[in-house]
């Protein structure tokens, strides 16, 4: 549960993502630093204590707030369906929600993969279509390559996996990105050190993409 | 499959989304129950009770969510939700006692006299009260039991939850809204922690959406961004809509309407527009009757069930929880044209609070009028299972029950401690004392 201490505990993933989100943390004002020892889970400094862990647990992690905040893309959050505010759009990460096919294949859609089935029903549902839909842990790609599924639902970054594949994306579900999210206790009784970290961070990032679109 | 398990091993733990409660947990929230009870039937709060069964009905707000359950040709469905049936009660209620005609004809358990000459002259200001009555009658409710929820269970979201709740319905009043939100602030200090109530106003929201123009289907979608304060959404769904500059920046600046009551001046200047500004001015005079306001907070952007609530809704929160404790609202017109209400979540508070003990017998005896006058003065006795005086000691050990009662006599079975000696002493005073004769007592 919460902790009484007014000190900020923020759940981060591991690899990239962690790393551009301490430098922006970092210019928002958060002194993010890492414990010396790299088999760490948990990392303490003077403003917050800092959790790695794998994307998807992130949103558990705040949502049950054990941490304050979190950084995690929107697809993971989407997935997630946690009650949670996402009052950041950081602009890192980016990538898109595809539906994904075979080139060429004209066939009816019955059944579709997924690491992420929430999403994939819910689009599936929207658009009225009754296909079935199965949890895939990786490579999914491939469940429409062999005939496991007649479509996959997955993130595009950059698009070569599926030229290397020979698929195609059929309709983009949404536009990723790098969201932060703050649990809903935590942001009326942290309001002193969250309200100017997100402050902070919108600032930070709108900076950033002025000088994205002005360069 | 665990292979090492015996094929024939039985299910012990209770479904996945309930609940088993033992002693130690069951009396935790027994106290909390009537800790709250008490409290909501000191401000005049009269219990009800509606049927945890009920016909499956597609217009029901949480239909989608209820249990179906098939009898015979009926399709039925577990309580999901106790708001519409009390609100069903109430119409019941209604539809055998209408108080128009008793006002009129000056029925005195509904309303004095005085007020009840007054009802047939024109309405003004002071009146209101009255015009309210005549639309329905005022009733204060409060409700207690199980609900149940079919959905993937979470350790949020259980199918089984048990809910506290009271309804004060048939005035739209501030004094109505303000009654809601000192009982909200009082339900979580009386369970011994500190409250922090956050109100919001989804009806003002959807007076914005609406004066934007967005169509009824779209505002959920809206709303939601609003109320996840995702300034990023919002900005892309409005982005379609021809907006004027200043109602663009309100909208765009309600997930951060947030905070103390200056929230409201924010408000007022960002919102000019009559009716939303009718709404900040009820917001204020909602705070305005509160003397102390340190435990109240505003969130404009309170946004869900749009549809739903009408008026001023609120959650109460408290450090210990991750989750809020209760929440509630005003919804006129959603169930009756005047109502409001609120439910707290008993998992969720019992969750922080620390265990009380649950009642352990104090003496286990065979002597039964002894005990009558023992359990009379409010001590828990168990009646021995034991004959001889041998094996009533020796269960006694097995209960950890410090005493027993053998014939009249009272026999510590424990090492005596000082406390244990209070109490031997008390006991012994119980049952020496004069009670008024047996049979009078037993015929009372």
């Amino acid at each position: 549960m919460l902790k009484a201490t007014k000190k900020l505990t923020i759940a981060l993933p591991k690899g990239r993502v962690r790393d551009t989100s301490m430098a922006l943390l970092q210019e928002a004002g958060l002194n993010l630093t890492l414990d010396g020892n790299s088999r760490a889970l948990r990392h303490e400094s003077e403003d917050a204590t800092m959790f790695e862990l794998r994307n998807s647990d992130v949103p558990t992690y705040v949502e049950l707030g054990i941490a304050d905040a979190g950084i995690v893309g929107k697809d993971v959050l989407l997935e997630s369906q946690s009650n949670v505010y996402e009052p950041v759009d950081l602009g890192f990460a980016r990538c898109h929600m595809s539906l994904i096919r075979a080139r060429g294949d004209k066939g009816p859609i019955r059944r579709v993969a997924s690491k992420y089935p929430n999403v994939a029903a819910t689009y599936l549902q929207r658009m009225g279509s009754t296909a079935e839909v199965i949890k895939l842990a990786g490579n999914v790609e491939l469940a429409c390559l062999t005939g496991l599924a007649d479509a996959v639902v997955d993130i595009v970054e950059t698009g070569s996996t599926l030229r290397a594949n020979n698929l195609e994306e059929l309709n983009v579900l949404f536009y990723s990105s790098a969201r932060l999210i703050v649990n809903r206790t935590s942001l009326k009784f942290k309001d002193a050190q969250l309200r100017p970290l997100i402050a902070n961070l919108r600032q930070a990032v709108q900076a950033e993409a002025s000088v994205l679109y002005n360069a | 499959m665990d292979s090492t398990a015996p094929p024939t091993a039985p299910r012990l733990a209770p479904l996945t989304g309930t609940k088993d409660s033992l002693p130690a947990l069951s009396a935790t929230r027994w106290q909390v129950m009537s800790t709250l009870r008490a409290l909501y039937s000191s401000w005049g709060y009269a219990p009800v009770e509606v049927p945890a069964i009920e016909p499956y009905d597609p217009t029901h707000p949480a239909a989608a969510r209820a249990f179906k359950l098939v009898d015979g040709s009926d399709v039925l469905m577990l309580r999901a939700d106790f708001t519409p049936s009390i609100s069903r009660l109430i119409q019941a209620q209604e539809a055998g006692l209408r108080p128009t005609a008793a006002i009129k004809a000056g029925s005195p358990q509904l309303i004095s006299p005085e007020v009840a000459s007054s009802i047939d002259k024109p309405p003004n200001e002071g009146n209101a009260f009255v015009d309210d009555l005549q639309s329905t009658g005022v009733y204060r409710y409060q409700y207690s039991g199980a609900l149940w929820q079919a959905h993937t269970p979470t350790i949020i979201n259980p199918r089984e939850f048990t809910q506290i709740g009271l309804e004060l319905i048939g005035s739209a009043s501030t004094r109505a809204d303000v009654e809601l939100i000192h009982l909200a602030r009082e339900s979580v200090r009386a369970v011994g922690l500190v409250p922090r109530v956050d109100l919001g106003n989804p009806g003002l929201i959807r007076k914005l959406l609406d004066l934007a123009g967005i169509p009824k289907a779209d505002q959920e979608r809206v709303a939601t961004t609003i109320d996840r304060k995702d300034v990023a959404g919002l900005s892309s769904l409005l982005e379609p809509y021809t907006l004027a500059p200043d109602l663009r920046n309100a909208l765009l600046a309600t997930p951060d309407l947030y905070g103390g009551v200056d929230v409201l001046d924010r408000a007022h200047k960002l919102m000019p527009w009559p009716d939303v500004a009718d709404d900040v001015r009820h917001f204020e005079a909602v705070i305005a009757e509160f003397e102390d306001v340190s435990e109240l907070h505003i969130d404009l952007a309170m946004a869900r069930r749009l549809d739903y609530y009408t008026g001023i809704t609120f959650r109460a929160y408290t450090t210990e929880s991750a989750q809020p404790l209760l929440g509630g609202g005003r919804y006129d017109g959603a169930l009756l044209p005047h109502a409001a209400g609120f439910a707290l979540g008993l998992e969720r508070v019992v969750t922080v609070l620390p265990h009380v003990y649950a009642e352990a017998p104090l003496v286990v005896s065979n002597d039964d009028v002894a005990a009558r006058r023992l359990r009379a003065a409010g001590y828990s006795v168990s009646r021995a299972l034991a004959t001889s005086p041998t094996s009533l000691r020796a269960e006694a050990v097995v209960m950890d029950v410090p005493f027993v009662l053998m014939n009249g006599q009272l026999e510590a079975v424990k090492e005596l401690t000082p406390e244990l000696e209070n109490l031997q002493h008390a006991l012994q005073v119980s049952l020496n004392a004069d009670t008024p004769d047996e049979n009078t007592t037993a015929s009372i």
